[in-house]
């Protein structure tokens, strides 16, 4: 018989992975349309307005796709994990209860914001519409980051009574808005969503820059990217700043994670900092890898005698996939890049050489787009995996937490192949929508 | 009736009103997409994406209020929320495909795709209803479920042909589809399923309604109003519909509480500690008022777009 367990980690997993991209595009295009509107009614230039307006109607599909992923994704927390929800909504059920209401904000005013073209049109009134979608959007992103945070560090109810007993009593429900891990992670979420949104979007007009043949289209994609690149740049060094705060916090709030992700198989001071690796678990050592002296142990406490946590510390049954450490390599190196790749781009553009009209930069930029995905994508998965076995950090484990009905199986294969439908068809029609209102008509 | 379960009854009255709206559109558009289409989308285009946050708002609710019964709900209905889930985004993703593509042999296609996704949906949905209160196709004691007696049993068939043609009495006075023997005898149809299907598979709750007739009383108010105006052909038909349904759903909801799964469990003995009340009970009232002017405001934007229509429109 197949592990239903299994099945309901690579249902919420996979609809998770998909939820995370779209709601990368539902976050950053509101922001991108706000500032376009903005540029264009306060420059006058025809390029900006009609960026925003363009960028309007594919956020409408994005988001229509994106609400009913969304919507599975609650769902699948009930159905898939029971016995997590059950806990959860006694104690840290508020955010998600506010959450609703940022998420009401964002589609009322959405639906305005395209209603009100014709009545209100391109006006400052216009801007703060949408600046009120941008607004939910984020506000969206804090509070269900802070139910994730409460699953990393779980606060608000009697722990070791509901550990002996199974009773929740809850002892502070305001507790899950100031949950310990909660004031990295959520600067952190919004910093890399909003970087990696941006870059995605800076890929999508380097691409459609270089293709392009008219001036005209050059003007209106360079716009696209000039305002993508600003965000971006912004975004990778709150990414960078909250990221090394966010490892440093799992030193104190989740040393098993911290163990993992560095793969220190023993606490000790001194701790060299290892890139790449491989665990055997015959011999209980790591080969081939590259150590560097001293540096963990600077970088997390600050003093090279500092001593860092280890998985012998640990019973290895609560110790998470230590795969993790290599994801997070990637992570690491994957950022690095695409920052150094942005700073090289400022310093061109300050050096008053126009960037943007330079292949190589649009080149990369595109390379960007794709890692930013792989980035993000890989960053969920280092903070989910990192937390196995735990649903919620030593209080529930997944197992314990997961639905253990057959019939999940053929619902995971069939979230699968819906997916597998959507996704493409909403490029298409995309594509389908764009190509009957052609960028140089609307630019005439 | 306590306050977090008139607040959830309020809000799954005012969530399946809207559905059976948007059923209403669905069947429609299918019957005859040329003809109709146009009058139906001025409905859906503007609220789709509402109703969809209602159902995130509906089911976030639930989770909020009554937290100890989610472990029962999660593991016995699975497999028709999941599935209705499903045909939700299908819904959703095509909808919005069919109102932008701008090309008429595509959006006839996903208008399809909408139509029967949006009555699967809804079928799966009003089986869990159906199952959830008369406890037909699950077993309490052992939480599981037999999910073909759930979809096939005759109170659910029944219900759902009951549904049905609510669906399209209601929806034929909203959309003036000015069919008024149909619409009729749509309204007699589900009048005489309910009763019998009540009377017959479900007698506890058949004897409440018949004890409480009184509480029907706004219900058939309202109704002799939409049936009046809609005989007389009046413009502002269409604005009775909606507290019509609403009222009604909300009395059903009312004859069912507070028993569920046909009187097993008593849902007070499943509401969130109390402790967390009165934060559920300020965030409710600021977002309800926040959503009021918000929704006010929507509207009044909505009447200024159609009163600008015929010129050069956005959409």
């Amino acid at each position: 018989m197949l592990d239903p367990t299994f099945f309901d980690r690579f249902t919420m997993g996979f609809s998770l992975a998909v939820h995370i991209a779209l709601v990368l595009v539902g976050i950053f295009l509101p922001l991108i349309i706000m500032i376009a509107e903005y540029l264009g009614i306060r420059y006058k230039d025809k390029y900006y307005l009609v960026l925003s307006r363009r960028l309007s109607t594919a956020f409408v599909i994005f988001f229509a796709v994106g609400t009913a992923s969304g919507l599975l994704v609650a769902v699948n927390l009930l159905f898939l994990w029971p016995s997590f929800m059950a806990l959860a909504s006694q104690v840290a059920i508020l955010p998600v209860f506010l959450e609703v209401f940022a998420f009401f904000m964002e589609s009322i005013f959405l639906a305005i914001y395209i209603f009100s073209y014709k009545t209100i049109g391109n006006t400052y009134k216009h801007v703060a519409i949408i600046g009120i979608v941008v607004l939910g959007a984020a506000l969206s992103a804090i509070f269900i980051t802070m139910l994730n945070s409460w699953m990393n560090t779980p606060v608000g109810f009697n722990i070791a009574a509901y550990l002996q007993t199974g009773n929740v009593i809850v002892t502070n429900p305001l507790a899950v808005f100031t949950s310990p891990s909660g004031s990295i992670e959520i600067p952190h979420v919004l910093a890399t969503t909003y970087f990696a949104g941006s870059t995605l979007f800076l890929a999508y007009f380097a691409y459609m820059f270089q293709r392009s043949k008219s001036k005209d289209e050059k003007q209106y994609y360079k716009r696209g990217m000039k305002i993508s690149f600003a965000i971006a740049l912004i975004g990778v060094f709150f990414s960078i700043v909250t990221g090394i705060l966010s490892i440093q916090s799992l030193y104190y709030l989740q040393p098993e994670k911290y163990a993992a992700i560095e793969l220190n198989l023993v606490s000790q001071p001194d701790a060299p900092e290892l890139i790449g690796g491989i665990y055997s678990n015959v011999t209980n050592s790591i080969s081939d890898d590259i150590s560097i002296p001293g540096l963990q142990s600077v970088l997390a406490t600050g003093s090279v005698n500092g001593t860092v946590p280890g998985l012998n510390q640990y019973p290895t049954w609560t110790w998470p996939p230590l795969i993790v450490h290599d994801m997070f390599d990637l992570m690491v190196i994957l950022g690095f890049l695409i920052g150094i790749v942005m700073f090289v781009a400022l310093a061109r553009q300050l050096l008053r050489k126009d960037m943007f009209e330079m292949p190589i930069f649009s080149k990369l930029f595109m390379l960007c787009g794709a890692g930013a995905i792989i980035l993000i994508e890989n960053g969920w998965m280092v903070d989910e995996f990192g937390r196995q076995p735990w649903i919620i950090y030593n209080v529930m484990t997944v197992a314990s937490a997961a639905n253990q009905s057959q019939t999940i199986i053929p619902l995971a294969i069939l979230i699968v192949i819906v997916y597998a439908l959507i996704i493409p068809v909403l490029f298409f029609v995309l594509k389908g929508v764009f190509s009957k209102r052609p960028l140089l008509d609307e630019l005439r | 009736m306590d306050v977090l379960s008139i607040v959830s009854s309020v809000t799954f009255a005012g969530l399946l009103s809207l559905y059976i709206l948007e059923l209403g559109a669905a069947v429609w558009l299918l019957v005859d997409y040329n003809k109709y289409n146009a009058r139906l989308a001025a409905y859906v285009a503007p609220i789709w994406e509402i109703t969809g946050t209602f159902s995130v708002f509906y089911l976030v609710s639930f989770e909020a209020f009554y937290p100890k019964l989610l472990f029962l709900v999660g593991t016995v209905y699975i497999l028709p929320i999941i599935l209705g889930m499903v045909f939700l985004i299908l819904r959703d993703s095509f909808l919005a495909y069919s109102e932008y593509i701008d090309d008429s042999a595509k959006e006839f296609a996903y208008s399809r795709i909408y139509g029967i996704t949006t009555i699967l949906a809804l079928f799966l949905l009003i089986t869990v209803l159906d199952s959830s209160i008369s406890g037909y196709g699950i077993n309490i004691a052992i939480l599981a479920s037999n999910y073909w007696f759930m979809l096939s049993n005759p109170f659910n068939i029944l219900m759902f042909l009951a549904v049905f043609m609510l669906v399209i009495f209601t929806s034929g006075i909203f959309f003036n589809i000015r069919n008024i023997d149909l619409v009729l005898a749509s309204f007699i149809a589900f009048m005489g399923l309910f009763l019998f299907t009540t009377y017959e598979y479900l007698p506890s709750l058949y004897t409440a309604i018949a004890s409480n007739l009184y509480l029907l009383v706004p219900s058939v108010a309202l109704l002799l109003i939409v049936l009046g105006m809609f005989i007389k052909n009046d413009k502002y038909t269409r604005f009775f519909v909606l507290p019509f349904l609403f009222i009604s759903l909300f009395s059903f909801e009312y004859f069912a509480y507070p028993w569920l799964f046909g009187g097993s469990i008593n849902i007070t003995s499943y509401l969130a500690p109390s402790i967390n009340s009165p934060y559920l009970a300020a965030i409710i009232i600021f977002g309800g008022i926040f959503l009021a002017v918000a929704l006010g405001y929507f509207v009044y934007i909505q009447h200024l777009h159609r009163e600008n229509a015929g010129n050069d429109d956005y959409d």
